[in-house]
């Protein structure tokens, strides 16, 4: 999709920064009537008609490496109403795809999951696959047989059914259409007009009768037609509207997964309705969410605002409690209570259980912990407010566009004596208060209040991230680097270094990983606050590191550890904007004391520059003081998003960096 | 055949969860029984009792247990336990069930329980599990298989008809008792101080207990058969295939026009492979005696899949219609050898096939028909295997190749530039199990290609491009009976760094060797001994033309680094030739297979933290002082 920016000025809004970045991501309601441009690859797409070009075609011209591309994809939704009363949604499904290469072959199997719960369910019919191959120039095709359909058990509520088409080999066309006919008409799941592979050509007609009201949704970077056209049905007597959403999309690349992004679906070119309304007059209106205050309202009146506003479940650890302190100190106090008695199980959710059971079973998720820490701090007199988080793995909440569920989970708000207001989540192990895991640092997040309307909060900036390393050395007799290293984390820096601590099984593994990072042995080391719950961690060790000496001349690298890898961002190209998890600062200090004997042949020169897209700043001194050289590196980068037209100099800067981590201090003996 | 790798792959799953030296959870009690009430039905129960220290172990209070057409959970109840009281009752309803079909069909389900709670807590299950429809094996005994996690008593006790004949393949003996009626077995173990994880182990099987136990006589899904021995075992499952290989006359006629006129086997058993390759794909099906028995090559004509199984039936039809005999063979593709004095087919993952040739045998992989032919892939060289036929089944090893054959080089030709860029040109060859990671690589994305060569270095590359992909994988067809066939390929590319080298001042600063290799070591003092499998010979030959007006300051000099455990020969030499300096470098290195005791293990480290600093090494080049 070429950027609309018409719409910024359209829509008046005045950070042109954000707003690009959601125009990247979803445009909403203003669907584009224009001519389809031709595919590249003609077909008919009636059911069958496969031509002898698409047969026998050897490879697709704007993907000569695609293991195969879908030729054709098309579904049909459509809610109807049924003589009972009842809706029902129907969705055809035809897809027509070429197999180019061996490692396409997987795109003759075909699972589906249809639900089978007790209140509604799904039937998965008229499933209908047939493979055309190329035989002495003739078009074979070969119809599945019904013994390849198989159904089992998914999961309690899901069954999978799989099929696979027959006589599948480089150079077929597969040709698959089934019905799905589902009681749970109010769902209708996003459609993906983009895959793995290339799409020719896309089409989906949405037929909702006008009793409904969906939100619709259009995201992803390449353009989809839309028109939208209405329809007459009548049953019985009853007369009444269909609208017709029509899309349509041509040529759109296989996805590429990049690294750096949070949620890929969302860039994924794709369509997704949200049910807004029923009205049937004059007996019928169901209003699911219009505005951010009915989902407001939707979550304050449902068992998570109850259970968060639970009473104390830790009564007697509370009162045990020393009352003085600073807010800092007493809101740690009783997260440690909380800890102490319930582990987290892992899983970030929105609904929280029955806190008595969660207390019982000493086990719960990040609902029931926050809300436990909710109780415990009313207890002792703090404001606590619930403000609720989509995730940024679950795509970006747009503050312009209500959801209906559009949260995961939810944080605790604690407000201080000074008004101040903190934030924490009981689930994260290496969290505290104010740095939270990357994944909820959401421009937006929804602080529910129980007396009035809700408030959008920004989580982006609450610690300052920082990483300060102090390192000494000098060489040793037989010319080897001898130092400490001590390095100070805060912030989300401490949160991603006590994270990937816990990922080692002890000590030694971690120590081994920075010593192979780095070429160094390490003698000591010494850990502060790795495993507590604090807003700072610090690693410091002891370490020898061999070098390069030759003749007279001794090459000494004054950075014991690299802070930025060029291995980051190998690719050459990238589609997609980049992501980073939180803004930080980096300050790593060098003092190397002169052997004697040496004198200083060479220094790194120094280095000062900016690079606005990232709000990066890099300043490198290296400056001789009497029998020592200092090295001071600074770094910082204030900003977290990034389009992907900056991505080379995005890879150049990390190459400088990754660069300038090897510079050489040259010695030479006198 | 997917039932024994259940088990085989928890014990390795486990190996993925590395550990503390610490004990991280006691298995306090471990009590299972399975009572043989008739030749097809019995009932297994276990109760386990499992004292978790640490988060770390959490795993090992997991509850799981498979259901499918032979067997399913009948019961189930457990406790959650902390603070010396019970803190949470479990029922069958608390169990979740997941399908195990991933990309494949089975019937099989999982009904699981992941009880989580602040260490320490003790978790304990008492469950039965209902068997129908006969059993090739009775369940295995594995009561410990996570590392650091100790045992303090375990039991199993099989119970069979009186004069019911098992076998068993056990790191304990069994006591035996006979009733009237039964014969009771009891396996019994206590105070086991569990493993350590550490890489390079040898096999956990040799410090953990097992039992694998099945009858010498069973009834399977309405079959009967012996397993005695390997012949009866491979007459059972001979009598579920002898069937399968028919082929309808239309399509055995098509078999017959590819054949036809062609005057060698070799080129017969070309061509048919290659139309398996042409014509299938692989569709994992496990359903009921699916596990053992393939479904018929008719079905894979029909269809275009199958699963390994009716993939080599299938290949063994085509052959069969060309005239040429295969046999098809079963193998355990994660161990050399199998079982001792075990003969049950259950403890196989995978079938191929082998075709008898005048002087050698031709290993014919037909799950994955990419694999050049010819080739003994790494997980079947070296292998024991059993070869099904009319007569029954044969043990029989797979032949190795000689290790000197196996070998990955890298040549890069450089072109540095006095900004510290440079221009390459990259060779990579490989030879024998080195290009398995590569068959298919002229079909991926340029991007995956791209990491594939470039993905291991220290360089960032910019215009990368493959210039050329050779290999000889149709060769095995020229080649004359008896010549060793030897897989090899050959990629060519190129590509630009403008960070190749850093310059400061009036030096240059380069990485002697960019696409340097380490090897791990790990710090902590080894409580194993240490495993090599397989010899590794992996060479860089670089050749660096240096920029004009610049001479080296400093290069490391050739050096040889040899032990026990391999060696790392380095030479170094600047040509100055016609007013071009070049240097050349090149570096093998040679890791040498063999089982190490654990003493070693300093040497070993001290080797490998040699061979890093070798590869590691740096050359200054400094520009030159022009006279005026």
């Amino acid at each position: 999709m070429s950027c609309p920016y018409f719409l910024l000025y359209l829509l008046g809004l005045k950070n042109i920064v954000a707003m690009k970045r959601i125009l990247f991501i979803i445009v909403f309601s203003v669907f584009a009537t224009m001519t389809v441009e031709a595919q590249s690859i003609t077909l008919n797409k009636k059911f069958g008609k496969v031509s002898k070009e698409e047969v026998e075609m050897l490879e697709y011209p704007l993907d000569t490496a695609a293991s195969a591309v879908m030729l054709y994809d098309n579904s049909s939704i459509m809610i109807d109403l049924l003589g009972s009363g009842d809706f029902i949604k129907t969705v055809d499904r035809h897809m027509r795809i070429k197999i180019l290469k061996e490692s396409g072959l997987d795109w003759g199997d075909f699972e589906l999951l249809r639900y089978v719960g007790t209140s509604s369910r799904e039937d998965i019919t008229n499933i209908e696959v047939i493979t055309y191959n190329s035989d002495d120039g003739k078009i074979v095709d070969t119809k599945m047989d019904k013994d390849f359909v198989y159904e089992d058990e998914y999961s309690s509520n899901y069954r999978k059914v799989s099929f696979y088409a027959q006589d599948v080999k480089v150079g077929s066309v597969i040709e698959v259409k089934y019905k799905v006919r589902s009681t749970r008409y109010w769902e209708i799941n996003d459609i993906y007009f983009q895959k793995s592979i290339p799409v020719n050509f896309s089409e989906l007609e949405v037929r909702i009768p006008g009793m409904f009201a969906f939100h619709k949704k259009q995201r992803g970077a390449y353009h989809i037609d839309y028109t939208w056209d209405k329809e007459s049905r009548a049953l019985e007597s009853y007369q009444y509207e269909v609208g017709v959403d029509k899309f349509t999309v041509v040529d759109i690349p296989a996805f590429k997964y990049e690294n750096y992004i949070y949620y890929p679906d969302q860039y994924f070119s794709a369509v997704s309705y949200d049910i807004k309304s029923l009205n049937i007059p004059p007996s019928v209106y169901m209003e699911y969410s219009v505005t951010w205050d009915d989902v407001d309202a939707s979550y304050r009146d449902s068992d998570i605002m109850t259970r968060f506003r639970s009473h104390c479940h830790f009564k007697d650890q509370m009162a045990a409690l020393p009352m003085d302190g600073t807010d800092l100190q007493k809101i740690e106090a009783v997260v440690n209570i909380v800890k102490n008695n319930v582990e987290w199980n892992g899983n970030y959710d929105i609904m929280p259980d029955p806190l008595g059971q969660v207390v019982k079973a000493r086990s719960g998720s990040n609902a029931d912990i926050n809300c436990l820490i909710a109780g415990c701090l009313r207890e002792i007199g703090y404001k606590v407010e619930l403000i609720m988080v989509k995730l940024r793995t679950s795509g970006h909440l747009v503050d312009i566009q209500p959801e209906r569920r559009p949260y995961d989970t939810f944080i605790v708000g604690v407000v201080g004596g000074d008004g101040t207001c903190y934030y924490l989540d009981g689930g994260s192990k290496s969290g505290y208060i104010n740095v939270l895991p990357s994944i909820f640092l959401v421009s937006h997040a929804r602080l529910l209040r129980n007396d009035g309307a809700g408030m959008w909060i920004d989580l982006r900036r609450l610690s300052r991230n920082s990483s300060v390393m102090s390192v000494t050395t000098t060489l040793t007799d037989d010319l080897r680097l001898e130092g400490k290293a001590v390095t100070k984390h805060t912030g989300n820096r401490a949160y991603s270094i006590k994270s990937s601590y816990k990922e080692y099984s002890d000590d030694e593994e971690f120590i081994y990983d920075i010593e192979s990072e780095n070429s160094i042995d390490i003698d000591e080391i010494t850990l502060e606050g790795m495993n507590e719950y604090s807003s700072s961690a610090t690693v410091g060790y002891t370490f020898m590191k061999d070098l390069d000496v030759a003749g007279e001349y001794i090459y000494v690298n004054p950075f014991i550890e690299a802070f930025h890898s060029k291995d980051t961002f190998q690719s050459l190209e990238r589609e997609y904007p980049l992501d980073f998890p939180f803004p930080y600062s980096l300050t790593y200090r060098c003092m190397f004391t002169l052997p004697e004997g040496y004198a200083v042949e060479q220094i790194p020169e120094n280095t000062n520059f900016k690079f606005d897209p990232l709000g990066v700043s890099v300043r490198c001194i290296t400056a001789v003081q009497g029998n020592g050289i200092q090295v001071v590196y600074n770094f910082s980068q204030n900003e977290t998003f990034c389009e992907a037209i900056h991505y080379p100099d995005v890879r150049t800067l990390w190459q400088h960096m990754a660069q300038m981590y090897e510079s050489m201090i040259v010695l030479k003996k006198l | 055949m997917k039932r024994i790798f259940f088990l085989v792959a928890l014990v390795m799953s486990s190996l993925c969860h590395a550990q503390s030296s610490s004990l991280d959870a006691v298995i306090e009690r471990y009590s299972a029984s399975f009572t043989m009430t008739s030749s097809t039905s019995g009932t297994y129960k276990v109760n386990m009792r499992v004292q978790v220290l640490s988060k770390e172990a959490s795993d090992v209070a997991i509850f799981s247990a498979y259901s499918d057409s032979f067997r399913s959970l009948s019961s189930f109840s457990g406790t959650l336990e902390a603070g010396g009281k019970v803190i949470k009752k479990y029922k069958t309803s608390d169990l979740k069930t997941i399908s195990l079909a991933e990309g494949g069909i089975t019937d099989a389900i999982v009904s699981y329980l992941s009880p989580v709670a602040p260490t320490p807590y003790t978790v304990e299950y008492t469950y039965e599990v209902d068997y129908k429809n006969g059993f090739i094996s009775f369940p295995s005994f594995i009561p410990l298989s996570d590392p650091d996690v100790a045992l303090s008593s375990a039991s199993y006790i099989l119970t069979v008809p009186c004069g019911t004949e098992i076998m068993s393949h056990s790191s304990m003996e069994p006591s035996m008792t006979r009733t009237a009626k039964t014969d009771i077995y009891e396996w019994k173990v206590s105070d086991v101080s569990g493993y350590v994880y550490e890489h390079m182990m040898p096999s956990v099987l040799e410090m953990v207990p097992y039992a694998y136990v099945a009858p010498r006589s069973f009834t399977y899904a309405g079959t009967t058969g012996f397993q005695t021995d390997w012949k009866e075992a491979g007459e059972w499952l001979y009598v579920l295939q002898k069937d399968a290989l028919t082929l309808s006359d239309g399509f055995r006629s098509k078999v017959l026009a590819l054949v036809d006129g062609l005057e060698t086997d070799r080129q017969k058993i070309k061509v048919l492979y290659d139309f398996l390759r042409k014509n299938t794909r692989y569709v994992s099906i496990q359903l009921g005696i699916g596990g053992f028995k393939p479904f018929p090559a008719e079905m894979v004509m029909n269809s275009g899949f199958g699963d390994c199984k009716a993939l080599s039936i299938y290949m063994q039809a085509l052959l069969d219609v060309a005239g040429i005999h295969s046999e098809y063979l079963i193998v355990d593709t994660r161990r050399k050898d199998l079982m001792k004095d075990f003969y049950t087919v259950g403890q196989m993952n995978h079938a191929m096939l082998c075709v008898p040739m005048q002087k050698d045998t031709l290993w014919l992989e037909c799950t994955n028909p990419r694999i050049p032919i010819g080739y003994r892939h790494d997980n079947i060289a070296g292998h024991e295997v059993v070869l099904i036929g009319e007569s029954g089944g044969k043990k029989v090893r797979v032949p190795t190749y000689a290790e000197s054959l196996s070998s990955s080089v890298e040549r890069v030709d450089v072109i540095l530039f006095d900004d510290g860029s440079a221009h390459c040109k990259g060779l990579r060859r490989l030879s024998l199990d080195q290009v398995e990671p590569y068959i298919g690589f002229a079909d991926l994305s340029e991007k995956a290609k791209f990491s594939a060569i470039m993905g291991a270095n220290s360089l960032n590359p910019v215009d990368f491009k493959i210039e050329s992909i050779k290999d000889n994988f149709n060769a095995w067809v020229d080649l004359a009976d008896g010549e060793e066939y030897v897989p090899q390929m050959q990629i060519d590319y190129c590509f630009g760094a403008f960070d190749y080298a850093k310059v400061s001042g009036d030096r240059i600063f380069m990485d002697l060797n960019p696409f340097a290799k380490q090897i791990h070591a790990d710090r902590k003092s080894r409580v194993n001994d240490f495993v090599r499998s397989r010899k590794l010979f992996l060479r860089d030959e670089i050749s660096v033309l240096l920029p004009d007006g610049y001479s080296i300051e400093t290069m490391p000099s050739s050096s040889e680094i040899s032990t026990q455990f391999g060696n790392l020969q380095t030479d170094v030499n600047l040509i100055d030739s016609e007013g071009e300096k070049r240097l050349v470098v090149s570096q093998t290195l040679t890791l040498l297979p063999g089982r190490y005791s654990k003493d070693e293990y300093d040497i070993y480290r001290a080797f490998a933290k040699d061979v890093s600093k070798s590869y590691s090494s740096r050359v200054v080049l400094k520009r030159e002082v022009v006279e005026p």
